[in-house]
């Protein structure tokens, strides 16, 4: 177990030098600041170091519909690596389908049962419109904002919703999605020595791989629909943090951002040990029973997630 | 004496539908009885101890003298005593419950032997199918006190959760668990 926890570290820390590493030479090479598809790599790619050395290579297609979450942050590199010759339509086209089918995917076995008709179609609405709308302002934002701020708020963001996962009875889908968190730290670091690169490039995956772990763990493990709320609302709310007296200062649009990713985090967190409805079939299983007094319900004493 | 073999023949005719009549009521079926009915599991905890659980909601039916097993079980029932671990083996470390709610099995092949029966089928869990083998035995048989007619049958089988795509904590949890099954049916 210990050497679970620190190669879901130590791998996507790795990961993420690797790839910032060979990025920044081959951009230093080119002649170019840019990362390339480097910056677009970090997240999916710390988050296949996470999974790993715990689970192995994740199946495709996969069983548990969560992990659909991976596949679609590996292919959405492609966007990040193209998204400059994009327009601004098809870039906003492609961020809404992307969301759209990596929300149907992760969550179409809970179609049957827990999002059935309509529930399903304005999930799945209310969910593609907070991932695209954080997908689109965090990129736009980026291209404006110079310097480690957006980084290190994406990286606070994905750090907030692996602790909501964590706290939620998914150390999978939580370590996943710390894997990521480590790798963007990685990316991160470097725009706080080289502030000049721009790391827009790692926004899509980024969004992609945590909202669709966030919405896995909502369908299939104990996030609280606030927890996601709050996650949700946060990512767009970084893409629209300005104060142009204040833009002026990296450092103060560095407090700034991750100031509003820890504080919408934070409440993000806090409300995953809210109470909410109970969705396990403990007291159902004692239905029929007429015999000689009812069974004892479970007790939460000292269970350490091991 | 051509009149004595007659009768003697008209008796063995007799017998025979008798007999034929009686196995045909005893090849009924029976409805597992959910209540009484336990789905245990056991696997070894870091090497040093044993953890126990159950599932509590098993549904199905059963006709020993056909040869037919099939059991539902409803995986969300699943229960060890301690409600964070139920909660996490619910979710998408392990069973995965709200993505796949029932486990199944259903028997292909009945051998009996001895007083045991050797029944081979297809295990379900967590949409993965696979052939196991269960050993069963009988444990009685008889009428409750409201007449109706049951039996009861126990039987384990040892499964490698790997192939179930069970896999989290291998170093933790061992890959080897013993499921047992003792179910309880009433005849229709």
């Amino acid at each position: 177990m210990q050497f679970a926890l620190l190669m879901s570290v130590l791998a996507p820390a790795l990961a993420g030098l690797v790839v910032v590493g060979v990025s920044a030479i081959a951009a230093r090479v080119r002649g170019h600041p840019g990362l390339g598809p480097g910056a677009a790599l970090s997240a999916p790619l710390g988050a296949f170091a996470a999974y790993l050395p715990v689970r192995g290579m994740p199946e495709l297609p996969p069983t548990d519909a969560s992990i659909w979450a991976l596949w679609l942050s590996l292919a959405a590199v492609a966007y990040g690596t193209v998204r400059e010759t994009l327009t601004p339509v098809a870039r906003w086209v492609a961020g809404g389908v992307w969301t759209v089918v990596t929300l149907s995917l992760v969550w179409q076995p809970a179609f049957a049962y827990g999002l059935p008709g309509r529930l399903g179609v304005a999930a799945v609405g209310v969910g593609a419109g907070l991932m695209t709308g954080a997908w689109m302002l965090i990129e736009i934002r980026s291209n404006q904002l110079e310097g480690p701020a957006l980084p290190w708020a994406l990286t606070v963001w994905s750090g907030a919703s692996a602790a909501v996962l964590a706290v939620s009875g998914t150390a999978l889908l939580a370590g996943a999605a710390a894997g990521a968190t480590v790798a963007l730290g990685v990316l991160a670091s470097y725009s706080l020595w080289r502030p000049q690169v721009c790391c827009a490039g790692a926004v899509a995956p980024a969004v992609v791989l945590v909202g669709g772990l966030v919405a896995g763990g909502w369908a299939y493990a104990e996030v609280t629909t606030s927890s996601a709320v709050l996650l949700g609302v946060a990512g767009p709310t970084l893409g629209l943090v300005r104060l142009p007296s204040v833009d002026a200062s990296r450092w103060n649009s560095l407090f700034r951002e991750v100031g509003v990713a820890a504080a919408l985090g934070a409440a993000a967190v806090g409300a995953g040990f809210l109470p909410e409805f109970e969705s396990n079939g403990s007291s159902e299983a004692a239905g029929d029973y007429g015999g000689y007094g009812g069974y004892g319900e479970s007790n939460d004493d000292g269970y350490d997630g091991y | 004496m051509k009149f004595d073999s007659i009768r003697s023949s008209l008796w063995a005719g007799a017998l025979l539908l008798g007999l034929a009549v009686t196995g045909a009521a005893q090849a009924a079926t029976y409805e597992i009885d959910p209540s009484h009915t336990f789905v245990l599991f056991e696997v070894k905890h870091l090497g040093v101890g044993k953890a126990h659980g159950m599932f509590r909601k098993t549904t199905g039916k059963f006709d020993p003298d056909e040869g037919m097993l099939k059991v539902s079980i409803d995986a969300n029932s699943l229960y060890t005593a301690n409600k964070k671990r139920d909660d996490h083996l619910r979710g998408p470390d392990f069973f995965n419950t709200k993505q796949f709610p029932k486990i199944t099995f259903e028997s292909t092949k009945v051998k009996k032997e001895g007083d045991k029966l050797r029944i081979t089928g297809d295990l379900t869990i967590k949409g993965k199918t696979k052939s196991v083998e269960l050993m069963m035995s009988k444990v009685g048989e008889g009428k409750d006190p409201w007449g109706n007619f049951r039996a009861g049958y126990e039987g384990s089988v040892v499964l490698d959760r790997m192939d179930f795509g069970v896999d989290y904590m291998p170093d933790g949890l061992s890959k080897d668990v013993k499921l047992t099954l003792a179910v309880e049916g009433v005849r229709k």
